[in-house]
């Protein structure tokens, strides 16, 4: 027998007599703790500026509520109406009263889902040249209370109180003009000036006066005509035309205060009697829209909430996304031909040549994106450094190759400027694949094409799927070198977003655009995350 | 790779154009920066090779371009707008690039210190999130930046951009650094710890030597980015941002001139510079670490 210890029913203790395990348990939470609080730093930094923006512009691509904000009553009644006859008195009325009056603002809870159209208090009447305190009291009662104002009082009283210069005072002033509006309505664009003035002379206590109500009044009503502004533009993506005959209307209903509606409203504007428009605003009422996805793949609501295509001549976009693939296939491909051979060489010279022509790959990686833009411009023009070699060799000088602010140009300043990406990562696979592999294939008889093609070749593979899937990244996501060099038809859909951001404004729309071409960058990443991993990412 | 002797003719006929291609494809990559610093010497006011450079014409060179990009107006053929917009567009660029560096580097590091402990939960997330600038188009982080630093009055300011670039900057850092970190001995720290340093002590004196050469080279690309951005820029810089890439966009943009090419010619150089720089770093890194030189 052998005198074996008896197993101790006591747990291993550490040198201070606590348990092995608690302690080592302990040990790894501070381990973890401290790993935790070394990431998050960097970790909140890039959530909060990176991530929340990021998110927060996804969101305005299915952001409908300022049409809500608009037309809070006709959508409200909407429901009632056939969709096939021309809408009856009542829905034109609420249309009218949704354009010409400030109701809507004055109503407490009017942003709500659940609109009352029986309220009698959207049928009060604001005389132009006032007196204005009795008719917005018999709105909304609420507006008699000094409380009611404090708020927007607060906002006046901070805007003054502020140590600077003159010039950041008045700043600071101006900000309040806009908190006031954005305050009373959904705009942050419009200025409450009357208000903030009118505000000031007030003491915060006693009963509101005649001033408040005017200034009220007044600054209430230029920031009706830019909601109208906003609002109709965004009607006018789903019908173009309706935001000359919003705009229009709301000139002519000014002087319109009886009803009936229906037949002035048709008088002032013909196309009110089009049952089309009307027809539109279904797809509207909803405070989420999917209609700017519909929009940036040519596709819309009808009114019996179908989808369909858009008229023909309003179709580019698909177009356009067919286009963007297409100069990323190119791209790629064309990557991919031209790297693989250098990244061969690249692999298997001895090291004192591969260095040097490791420069060669390397130095376009790190100059200037524009700089080589530049000097793609120089090569490639009418008058260029290529056309003119081409001259001397004997083309004919009226037969120079257009091949910038074109689709070619794009391709071919693209391809160069994406090559390292592609280089470097079959590169790096080819060093790791022994030459023995080749001549043993060789010896055991397989010519060197067939050698290639079943024996080294599969082992570049994964090089070769990093390779495709980044320079596919991020030539998808290109909008500087298609905006200097692609001209006309070298446009991306990356040129588009920054167009709807910039010029045309439609911001629902970029975001649409920009959420579609996320998407299918992130299942792309995620694919290379499969392939090769993010922690194998190398750089230069 | 040199040709086996017994190589046949069609092996040997291969091989050649194997190697013309290669060296078109590599003459294809450098070529056009090579050529623009020629004609950045140009006396003519065009971006091509004048005849009378063709010729070795001392007259059809000189440093003209060079002269007004300094901000000179003095000179009589000026035709494009000349004015100090070069001089302030490189000195923004520089006070821009060089202070979201440093914040890119010090968060990068962190992060990167974090992601390689042995226990930290939800490593792979971490890590995806800290990419993501590097991923996302910039087209997308430009608008959604546009709007929410809009509403922190950060549109139109210098701290914006600053901002933007350290996250721009920031994956290269978490990278870079955490490829240093793989090969680690965390023994190190532990023998400082064990012979009494603080563990603030302990960073700078061992893990920083040995990691240096990777934070260098994540700060020089976090440099670069931000040296080379121009998206974000145009998104959410007023008038008074001109850095040096903007400049370059509205010269390519409007009024193109040899000016430009002066320009590039210096980037080019410079960019030669950084990369000897990064390559040194490289080798000392992979020396440090006991890697064999491949």
């Amino acid at each position: 027998m052998t005198n074996s210890p008896p197993a101790s029913a006591q747990p291993l203790l550490t040198a201070d007599g606590i348990p092995l395990k608690t302690s080592l348990q302990r040990s790894m939470r501070r381990s973890k703790w401290r790993a935790i609080a070394l990431v998050a730093p960097p970790l909140i930094f890039l959530l909060g500026l990176f991530i929340v923006p990021i998110g927060n512009l996804l969101t305005r691509s299915t952001d409908d509520t300022i049409i809500n904000h608009q037309l809070p009553l006709t959508f409200a009644m909407l429901s009632q109406w056939d969709r096939e006859q021309l809408p009856d008195e009542a829905l034109f009325e609420a249309m009218y009263l949704d354009l010409a009056s400030l109701n809507k603002y004055l109503i407490a809870d009017n942003f709500a889902d659940s609109v009352n159209a029986d309220n009698p208090s959207w049928k009060v009447q604001i005389p132009k040249k006032g007196p204005y305190r009795d008719p917005i009291i018999r709105i909304d009662p609420r507006w008699q209370l000094a409380q009611t104002w404090i708020p927007i009082y607060e906002i006046a009283l901070a805007g003054e109180d502020f140590e600077g210069t003159a010039r950041e005072k008045k700043n600071h002033a101006r900000r309040a003009h806009f908190d006031i509006c954005s305050y009373l309505t959904p705009l942050t664009n419009a200025t409450c000036s009357n208000l903030y003035k009118a505000l000031h002379r007030w003491d915060g206590v006693s009963e509101p006066g005649e001033t408040l109500f005017k200034a009220l009044y007044k600054d209430l009503s230029s920031a009706n005509k830019y909601l109208v502004g906003k609002s109709s533009t965004r009607m006018n993506y789903a019908k173009p035309g309706f935001k000359s005959l919003i705009k229009k209307s709301s000139r002519k209903l000014k002087n319109l205060n009886q009803p009936p509606y229906r037949e002035a409203m048709i008088k002032a504007d013909k196309r009110w009697g089009d049952v089309a428009f009307w027809q539109t605003l279904v797809s509207m009422q909803q405070p989420q829209t999917t209609g700017y996805y519909l929009n940036a793949v040519d596709r819309k609501w009808d009114k019996d909430s179908n989808i369909v295509m858009q008229p023909a001549e309003r179709r580019v976009y698909v177009m356009l996304w067919w286009r963007t693939f297409l100069v990323s296939l190119i791209v790629t491909v064309g990557c991919l031909i031209l790297a693989y051979p250098v990244a061969h060489l690249l692999a298997t010279l001895p090291l004192k040549y591969s260095n040097i022509l490791m420069i060669c790959v390397l130095m376009p990686f790190w100059t200037s994106l524009l700089v080589r833009i530049v000097a793609w411009m120089v090569m490639l023009q009418q008058e260029g450094v290529v056309n003119d070699t081409l001259v001397m060799l004997g083309l004919p000088d009226e037969n120079r190759l257009p091949m910038m602010y074109n689709f070619t140009g794009t391709v071919i300043v693209m391809i160069q400027i994406l090559l390292p990406f592609m280089i470097l990562p079959i590169y790096s696979v080819m060093k790791g694949i022994p030459p023995s592999y080749m001549k043993a294939a060789q010896n055991l008889g397989a010519p060197p094409a067939l050698a290639f093609l079943r024996v080294y070749m599969p082992q570049t593979l994964p090089g070769i799927g990093a390779g495709v899937i980044l320079v596919f990244i991020v030539a998808i996501g290109y909008y500087i070198t298609p905006e200097l060099v692609g001209g006309k038809d070298g446009r991306l859909i990356g040129n588009m977003v920054a167009y709807h951001m910039q010029k045309s404004l439609n911001w629902g729309l970029a975001a649409a655009m920009g959420s579609i071409l996320l998407a299918g960058i992130l299942m792309l990443y995620w694919i290379y995350d499969k392939i090769v991993g993010i922690d194998n990412m190398k750089l230069g | 790779m040199a040709l086996p002797a017994y190589a046949s003719p069609a092996q040997r006929l291969w091989h050649y154009i194997y190697l013309t291609i290669c060296a078109l494809v590599l003459f294809f990559l450098v070529m056009p920066l090579i050529a623009v610093i020629p004609i950045s010497f140009s006396s003519a006011p065009f971006l091509q090779f004048t005849p009378e450079m063709l010729r070795f014409d001392p007259e059809a060179f000189s440093l003209r371009w060079y002269r007004i990009m300094m901000g000179d107006c003095s000179d009589p053929g000026i035709t494009t707008v000349c004015s100090d917009n070069w001089k302030e567009g490189a000195k923004n660029s520089l006070f821009i690039g060089v202070i979201a560096t440093a914040l890119a580097t010090t968060l990068g590091i962190f992060a990167a210190l974090g992601l390689s402990r042995p226990i930290m939960p939800f490593r792979k997330l971490i890590m995806a999130i800290m990419i993501s600038p590097l991923i996302v188009p910039l087209i997308i982080t430009a608008s959604g930046m546009f709007f929410f630093f809009a509403k922190l009055n950060l549109v139109s300011t210098f701290a914006g951009l600053i901002l933007a670039h350290t996250i721009l900057g920031l994956p290269f850092v978490v990278i870079t650094v955490t490829a240093t970190l793989i090969g680690f001995d965390s023994s190190l720290t532990k023998a400082a710890a064990s012979l009494g340093g603080g563990p603030v002590r302990n960073f700078f004196k061992v893990q920083m030597p040995l990691i240096l050469p990777g934070v260098i080279s994540g700060a020089l690309f976090a440099f670069i980015t931000s040296f080379d951005e121009v998206v974000i820029v145009l998104f959410i810089g007023g008038p008074d941002q001109i850095t040096l890439p903007r400049q370059m966009w509205s010269g390519i943009r409007q009024e193109i001139s040899p000016t430009i090419l002066s320009v590039a010619t210096i980037l080019v150089i410079l960019s030669i510079c950084l990369l000897t720089t990064v390559e040194l770093l490289r080798r000392r890194s992979e020396r440090l670490r006991g890697i064999r030189p491949t």
